[in-house]
């Protein structure tokens, strides 16, 4: 069963049509990236996928279920979503990642026990149990990224979407957040749908690629599937190589000059 | 548990305590603030421009038998006055709140998305065409500032209700309906009269029987206020995110205005004009207790009631026999003391 699917989903901005006809089906218990050049979708494609956007033609389902059917926190419970567009509230990371348990609690409800256990698990899981109580904005770009994070393990949810996680990360930090993100999966079974800037990364840490050029899938496969590796240097014009070394390998890419 | 490395001990301790003392502190500060109402309000009842003191007060409180005059003047000209001045503060330092927390914006308040200007222009125009009818003029300043409402709602459904478009089409309303003030004063003087005490906001000759029914309206509605402070926290995540977090977005910021505008039409209509408080209450009460909305929706009644029951014990002794009406005196003396919050202690906008 596919966690995610997208049905020939036709959309654009505008008068501007970014999508058409596009399908895409995301395995579950898998780490998904989306990677192609700026503006060919990536991001509006998750956008889709949480109903900030509705798409003009097609249908999105998670859990065979339509998600412009379901109710908002029906639909927070199932996916979630860590967006781009963030802005920097004034509040402790605590509250922060308190906000996390949104769709799971009542109108009216307060955070209960399992709602608090929760909470500190994932702010433990992020490596921000000592930065708990400090305001976000006070917060290293590193640290307010990781406490963005953490408000999305709060959530949840079986589905999660990651628009540039890595962002404003060091190298070092992207690492940890890409080993979360495996950990996530591994032991808790979740499904996790990435954009990614950086294609060495995306091709090292995920279990599926989906390379994206204006608006159309070129293609989708695991990292080593030669069609993923042709669709990646036709997205960006490169020439990409797979090196090995004694540290293991990793993928370089060259200008097609 | 820790989910790294799956131990039961990933959970930090001394966090917890904290907190609880964090919440303690906050209760403390409700309590200080509840006190210093109470005894500004109490304070309120008993001091006055008439001779009637404080033997007589509590004599009166008591029901013993004193002069039908120490009766009439507590229960008809004091209580109702500090009532009124509770009540207005109260519902338009919560509207404040409500109002910039929806529209993420600290230059918000009921006067600036045309609340105000639209009660001041339906009171003109109703003493324009019935100069006689002095008594419905609360009537008319709520039916103006809900007007006003409803038109910034159907603005804002219609273009998507961002937060810019409503602060833009209630600048607008205010442009329209000020210009229309103007207009009324120009082309019919005499309307003026009637709604004079109105314009410059003063709750001088306000009867109890004015008080009640937007008093009851009021308190109920700051219970409706109270409850949205976890969903307005969630606005200022950025709206995408907080959409993602399964809010309703449109709806909740809908619900904070429509409650803002029922707080603001209730206390236009027996308070007049009285626009300051609905600004400088909800900045002071978050350098106090932090931006929690939850925090700054429960205190910011409370010291929005103090300040006006204050400012009006002022306006009524300061200048005696004289009395300047209470718009005034918050004017005169929040003024200042906004430019402190700003410049000395930073703490003012949604950054601080």
């Amino acid at each position: 069963m596919d966690r995610l699917r997208f049905d020939n989903i036709s959309f654009g901005y505008g008068d501007r049509t970014l999508f058409e006809g596009l399908s895409l089906d995301i395995k579950k218990a898998r780490i998904t990236s989306i990677i192609g050049p700026n503006g060919c979708g990536k991001s509006s494609l998750l956008k889709l996928a949480s109903a900030i956007h509705k798409p003009w033609e097609g249908e999105i389902s998670v859990f065979e279920r339509k998600v412009g059917e379901l109710r908002p926190k029906q639909r927070a419970q199932l996916i979630g979503h860590l967006s781009q567009e963030h802005s920097m509230p004034p509040m402790s990371v605590r509250k922060l990642v308190e906000c996390g348990r949104h769709p799971h609690q009542g109108p009216f409800a307060q955070m209960d026990t399992s709602d608090k256990e929760i909470v500190e698990e994932a702010l433990s899981t992020c490596g921000l149990s000592a930065l708990a109580e400090r305001p976000v904005p006070e917060l290293s770009g590193g640290q307010r990224q990781r406490a963005f994070i953490a408000m999305i393990v709060a959530q949840d949810a079986p589905v999660m979407l990651l628009d540039e996680p890595t962002s404003f990360l060091d190298v070092s930090a992207c690492y940890e957040v890409m080993d979360l993100m495996r950990l996530l999966r591994d032991k808790h079974g979740k499904t996790i749908v990435t954009v990614l800037h950086d294609i060495d990364m995306a091709l090292r840490y995920s279990d599926e690629i989906c390379v994206m050029r204006e608006g159309r899938l070129l293609a989708q496969g695991t990292p080593c599937d030669h069609d993923v590796l042709d669709g990646i240097e036709a997205a960006f014009d490169v020439r990409i190589e797979h090196l090995h070394g004694r540290l293991g390998s990793a993928y370089a890419l060259f200008s097609q000059a | 548990m820790n989910l790294i490395t799956g131990k039961k001990n990933g959970r930090k301790a001394p966090s917890l305590p904290a907190r609880r003392l964090e919440g303690s502190r906050f209760a403390l500060a409700l309590m200080a603030a509840v006190t210093m109402l109470a005894s500004v309000a109490v304070l309120g009842v008993v001091v006055g421009s008439t001779s009637v003191g404080l033997d007589e007060v509590i004599a009166v409180a008591l029901g013993q038998h004193t002069n039908p005059t120490a009766t009439n003047i507590v229960y008809n000209v004091r209580l109702p006055r500090v009532l009124a001045a509770l009540l207005a503060g109260a519902a338009l330092a919560q509207a404040g709140v409500l109002i910039q927390a929806a529209l993420d914006n600290p230059l918000a308040s009921p006067n600036v998305i045309g609340v105000n200007a639209g009660a001041g222009f339906f009171v003109l125009l109703f003493m324009c065409l019935f100069p006689n009818l002095f008594a419905l003029v609360p009537v008319a300043a709520f039916f103006g500032a809900l007007v006003v409402a409803g038109l910034i709602f159907a603005i804002s459904s219609l273009a998507g209700s961002s937060r810019l478009t409503v602060v833009l089409a209630g600048m607008a309303f205010t442009a329209i309906f000020t210009a229309g003030m103007n207009t009324v004063l120009i082309v019919n003087p005499d309307a003026y009269v009637g709604a004079s005490g109105f314009l410059t906001g003063g709750l001088s000759g306000v009867k109890l029987s004015d008080v009640i029914l937007p008093g009851c309206a009021i308190c109920a509605t700051l219970v409706l206020g109270l409850l949205q402070g976890r969903r307005l926290n969630l606005l200022s995540l950025g709206d995408q995110q907080a959409h993602s977090l399964g809010l309703d977005i449109r709806k909740t910021r809908l619900m904070a205005l429509a409650t803002a505008a029922v707080l603001a039409g209730c206390a236009v209509s027996f308070a007049g004009l009285v626009g300051f408080v609905g600004l400088i209450v909800p900045h002071a009460v978050r350098s106090l207790v932090g931006h929690d909305n939850r925090r700054v929706l429960a205190m910011a009644p409370v010291l929005g009631g103090f300040l006006v029951c204050l400012c009006d014990l002022l306006a009524r002794t300061l200048f005696s026999p004289y009395e300047i009406p209470v718009g005034i005196v918050l004017s005169l003396l929040g003024g200042p003391f906004f430019i402190y919050l700003v410049l000395i202690k930073g703490k003012v906008g949604l950054n601080g």
